[in-house]
């Protein structure tokens, strides 16, 4: 997916205002300056990232483009409780003017507790749906989750997974930079477990020390021809340094 | 004697160029020949109802033309369905003799239903088979032809045309003067190799100057279209002829009153400032087309095609800032191409072409008559597979499969992705596409 950075709301200033970032909202304040900054944005990319539990309000704005020119492009919504889903819903029905040329991209994190078929079904208008995985035993609902993303021709993409615990190209964090250190190559090898040592993938995996507990790490430690040619193609890709690559 | 001249198209309404060469080559020199032609479009693919209709209707409308021979034209998208009506056609009326050609086919196309295949260019092979079906030349002296004659398979010498200029113009056939788009030959084969490709596999030649000259003039006089496709595999390889083509298209553009686009494919290495300035100084629109298929320099020479890359980014640069319109594509599942070196070749065009707002790729498919199909290593016997070797020259790194052995529609292997990693990427691809689109 296209290269973007995740900014908390209060850590936005004016260096990110041309640079592709999706502001993560935690609170109906934080949601009202979100907009202010929207507003001011330069970049193409005029993010939101915020609980399904606070759609109602994005609702009203979302509406109101024909008025606001189209504050945001991008909403990501992290589903609380299935219920919310009928928001979702409502929010893709959203006829958006075809004379202001505006778009609207709609992303939906699942947590796997939540997920069910269902959900594939009637977020067709979603465009992109991301599993969220909270620990080892959630791990084992992915292959039959994947098998029905693959179904509506979904790629499957997960959150919050270990790189040792899933085929790398279907982890998210692969493809987004840390957002307040975007333009710099950050090296993720700190706040690790101890039994992560030595991965190949080390420097590279989202996954933190706080959260050990929840996966049970399997480092890739092996560093045969035969490994190091399976992730020569992934180390390649998150290697690069050119910031500016939209992808 | 009468023949039927059958292809398929995935598009409606385009002119049927490789039959209406056919038909012109063979009315040359086989005057008193009928000859009947008709290109069907698949319509909508993905509808069971659409293709079984179809599939009546052209049998049907090769009952009521009751030829004595009837010829497939096949692409990749109908190789399968030519072997299907063959088959039907020997049902209906085993007397009806059944020719395949095309690029997709070659010996392994050999069966019971099928008479006659030609390999290679048809032009020369359907005038001498027509001949010995005339009693006028024995079966061994038709070039470019696969036969079984009294249990054996015979297997003639290939040749083909060498002066293009021989070959009739096929739009001179033509009842029909509407058409969207035209298509124009300059050229036949390809001065580069690349391994997935059969338009190196004939001989590079061109038809001569003054012949597109009196032709291109008989299209801009005669026929109404909106779209003028050189279809030469790359057409920019001489600068100088090139532009002397097109000075021609914008020389008849302006006698004719014509409001036109031009498209054709190029080579990006090969543009520089220069051709895009005199481009640019024509009146009517140039789309072009620009092979790249992947940055990965591994897959480059496993498939034979050198790239420079700094000379591409020149071009895309050169291209973003001029007024012709442009189409940059990749493909994925090349032997040697993974997810992550197909991701870096995305990585590169949406970087530098910047005019396209989406990413442009299609599956590898293996096609019959290339290089990459043609090298075998096993026991002769037939088998899909192929090889290549590595960096270490090591020959073992898996072959390619295809879902048909003998039709190339689709890969479901190499020997660094499978079925599953080549679908994921397309949906990748889709993915990434549905953002280019939103911001």
């Amino acid at each position: 997916m296209l290269q973007k950075w995740y900014i908390g709301v209060s850590d936005y200033t004016l260096l990110f205002e041309d640079k592709p970032v999706v502001l993560v909202v935690e609170s109906g304040l934080e949601l009202t300056r979100a907009f202010e900054i929207l507003k001011t944005r330069k970049h193409g990319l005029r993010g939101l990232q915020l609980s399904s539990s606070l759609l109602d309000s994005v609702i009203a704005e979302v509406v109101d483009f024909k008025r606001t020119g189209g504050v945001v492009n991008y909403l990501s919504i992290v589903l609380e409780q299935g219920e919310d889903i009928g928001l979702i819903l409502k929010l893709g029905k959203i006829e958006l003017d075809k004379k202001l040329n505006l778009k609207l991209y709609l992303e939906l994190i699942v947590p796997v507790k939540l997920f069910t078929a269902d959900i594939l079904k009637q977020c067709e208008r979603v465009n992109r749906v991301i599993i969220s995985v909270d620990s080892e035993e959630e791990l084992l609902r992915i292959p039959d989750i994947f098998k029905e993303m693959v179904l509506w021709k979904r790629f499957p993409i997960v959150k919050n997974v270990p790189l040792c615990k899933i085929d790398v190209k279907h982890a998210f964090e692969i493809y987004i930079r840390d957002g307040l250190r975007g333009d710099l190559r950050v090296d993720l090898s700190r706040d690790k477990p101890k039994e992560c040592a030595g991965c190949v993938l080390m420097k590279y995996c989202f996954y933190k020390e706080y959260k050990w507990e929840r996966f049970i790490p399997a480092p890739i430690l092996d560093t045969t021809t035969v490994v190091t040619r399976k992730y020569e193609g992934v180390l390649n890709f998150v290697n690069h340094e050119d910031f500016t690559a939209r992808f | 004697m009468k023949i039927l001249l059958l292809g398929f198209n995935v598009q409606e309404s385009v002119f049927p160029l490789g039959l209406m060469y056919l038909k012109g080559y063979l009315l040359k020199y086989h005057p008193d020949v009928e000859i009947d032609l008709k290109e069907f479009s698949f319509g909508n693919r993905q509808s069971y109802e659409t293709n079984k209709n179809l599939e009546l209707q052209v049998l049907s409308y090769i009952l009521l033309s009751k030829p004595e021979v009837v010829a497939f034209s096949n692409y990749i998208w109908s190789g399968e369905m030519a072997q299907d009506f063959a088959r039907a056609i020997k049902v209906l009326d085993p007397t009806i003799t059944v020719v395949l050609g095309g690029v997709e086919v070659d010996r392994k196309h050999l069966r019971s239903e099928i008479d006659f295949i030609v390999v290679g260019e048809g032009e020369i092979a359907l005038k001498e088979l027509v001949d010995f079906l005339k009693g006028e030349r024995v079966i061994e002296e038709v070039h470019n032809i696969l036969c079984v004659r009294e249990g054996r398979v015979v297997e003639t010498v290939k040749k083909e045309v060498e002066n293009l200029d021989e070959i009739p113009f096929p739009y001179r056939c033509s009842e029909v003067k509407h058409f969207q788009a035209l298509r124009v030959e300059t050229a036949r084969g390809c001065v580069f190799n690349c391994n997935f490709c059969h338009y190196a596999k004939p001989a590079f030649r061109t038809f001569s100057l003054p012949y597109l000259r009196e032709n291109l003039e008989y299209l801009f006089s005669e026929f109404s279209f909106h779209n003028l496709t050189f279809i030469d595999a790359n057409f920019n390889t001489h600068k100088e002829r090139m532009f002397t083509l097109l000075d021609m298209v914008e020389e008849y553009t302006l006698k004719y009153g014509k409001k036109i686009e031009v498209h054709c494919e190029l080579r990006p290495e090969l543009i520089d400032a220069e051709m895009v300035e005199r481009i640019e100084k024509y009146s009517f629109a140039l789309r072009c087309e620009l092979g790249f298929q992947s940055s990965s320099s591994e897959v480059l020479r496993l498939a034979n095609r050198p790239t420079n890359m700094e000379k591409v980014r020149v071009a895309l640069g050169l291209l973003n800032t001029s007024r012709i319109k442009y189409k940059i594509d990749l493909m994925y599942g090349l032997p040697g191409d993974t997810f992550f070196s197909f991701l870096q070749s995305m990585r590169f065009l949406l970087k530098y072409a910047l005019r396209q707002k989406k990413v442009v790729a299609h599956h590898f498919m293996l096609l019959n008559n290339t290089t990459f199909n043609d090298v075998k290593f096993n026991d002769g016997g037939f088998n899909d597979t192929t090889h290549f070797t590595d960096n270490n020259n090591n020959n073992n790194i898996g072959g390619v499969v295809r879902f048909t052995p003998l039709a190339s529609s689709m890969v479901i292997k190499t020997q660094t992705q499978d079925v599953l990693e080549l679908y994921l990427t397309k949906l990748f691809v889709d993915m990434v596409n549905e953002e280019l689109g939103c911001y």
